[in-house]
């Protein structure tokens, strides 16, 4: 323990390098997880930034930058299902409060029609359940292998591979739906 | 026979040992379907990857800010942990203030504290009672079952005489014996 108190000390006094060196290589595979789970730039960014300022506040550092990155990405895994679970909430309350049909994304002149492909990205993503899309974003987004997946979302190797098989099979279903031509 | 999609999922990933990859690889070599399969992987692939990376090198560099100002705050030092800096004279000034300070409260407190012993005296009209020795006084507040510290102020110039001997010190003596 006495060991711990004196790596975070000393973390602290010389500016914690290791965060840095942490924040430079784990926000850019952290900020697509996030952007890719959620959909919302803004709300990624603020997502992230919770993850690394929970990192920093950790009474027991994290040993090795390896076991750091896995952390933050569990960490903001967890804080993006989250947000979304809430954001859903919110968005059937206000259905129900306005008695209008379930709405798909607005299509007015606005930026977000910049891009319809990422729009329909996004919106593939967003009809998984949150254990299918979590694993899918973790292996396309985030190049994570079966055992990297499991070791963050806390399932066997080949419980990933049933639910990246099960994302896929539901992205094509949906793509199909949308009449986009998946061979 | 055909393999399990998962099976072929995983060996699109690249997660089968060598073993299982090189006859999966045999086997969709020949088989159209399985090959179907694949591609349709591929497809799925390439469209999530499609639209590419939003710009994260400027918002790395905001968030890395905000972090390190929220971070500074919360590492902070307590009220109590937090220095003070001022000059030297102002320093000195302040200390002799509260030295006067300091001396003068103690000044005021033992003034205040200096016991006088007509503080509190209750003043007993002994009306009806015929009080001629300090006995019988004794005898007067014992009947009223009164405990108290009483102060007995004796005349400016009091005739003293010596009448007999004094009965109640003789007893108070035979008691401390006892």
């Amino acid at each position: 323990m006495a060991q711990f108190v004196v790596y975070k000390m000393k973390n602290k006094m010389t500016g914690h390098g290791d965060f840095d060196k942490v924040y430079d290589s784990v926000y850019p595979l952290l900020f697509k997880i996030a952007y890719r789970i959620t959909g919302d730039y803004t709300a990624s960014d603020d997502l992230c930034q919770e993850a690394f300022i929970r990192y920093y506040r950790r009474i027991i550092p994290l040993p090795s930058a390896e076991q750091a990155k896995y952390w933050l990405i569990r960490v903001v895994k967890n804080l993006s299902l989250n947000y979304e679970k809430r954001k859903g909430r919110e968005k059937r309350a206000y259905d129900r409060y306005l008695r209008e049909p379930k709405r798909h994304t607005p299509s007015g002149e606005t930026e977000l029609m910049r891009d319809e492909s990422a729009k329909l990205v996004q919106e593939a993503l967003r009809q998984l359940p949150f254990k299918l899309r979590a694993v899918i974003v973790l292996r396309e987004y985030g190049n994570l292998s079966y055992k990297e997946i499991g070791r963050i979302i806390g399932i066997s190797e080949s419980n990933v591979k049933v639910r990246v098989f099960r994302a896929r099979e539901q992205l094509k279903k949906y793509l199909d739906e949308e009449e986009i031509y998946v061979s | 026979m055909c393999p399990d999609h998962n099976l072929l999922s995983a060996y699109f990933d690249g997660e089968l040992d060598d073993r299982w990859s090189k006859s999966i690889e045999e086997h969709v070599a020949q088989c159209g379907k399985c090959g179907s399969k694949l591609s349709q992987f591929s497809d799925i692939r390439s469209i999530l990857l499609s639209n590419g990376e939003p710009e994260i090198e400027k918002l790395k560099n905001n968030a890395w800010r905000h972090i390190q100002n929220r971070n500074a705050y919360l590492m902070r030092p307590h009220f109590w942990q937090r220095r003070l800096q001022m000059p030297i004279t102002l320093a000195v000034g302040l200390a002799v203030v509260m030295v006067i300070l300091t001396l003068g409260l103690a000044l005021s407190i033992g003034q205040n504290e200096k016991y006088d012993p007509f503080d509190n005296v209750t003043q007993m009209q002994l009306s009806g009672y015929e009080l001629s020795s300090l006995e019988d006084i004794v005898k007067y507040l014992d009947s009223r079952e009164i405990g108290f510290s009483s102060t007995f102020t004796l005349p400016q110039e009091p005739e003293l005489r010596v009448i007999s001997e004094p009965t109640l010190i003789r007893a108070a003596d035979y008691k401390r014996g006892r």
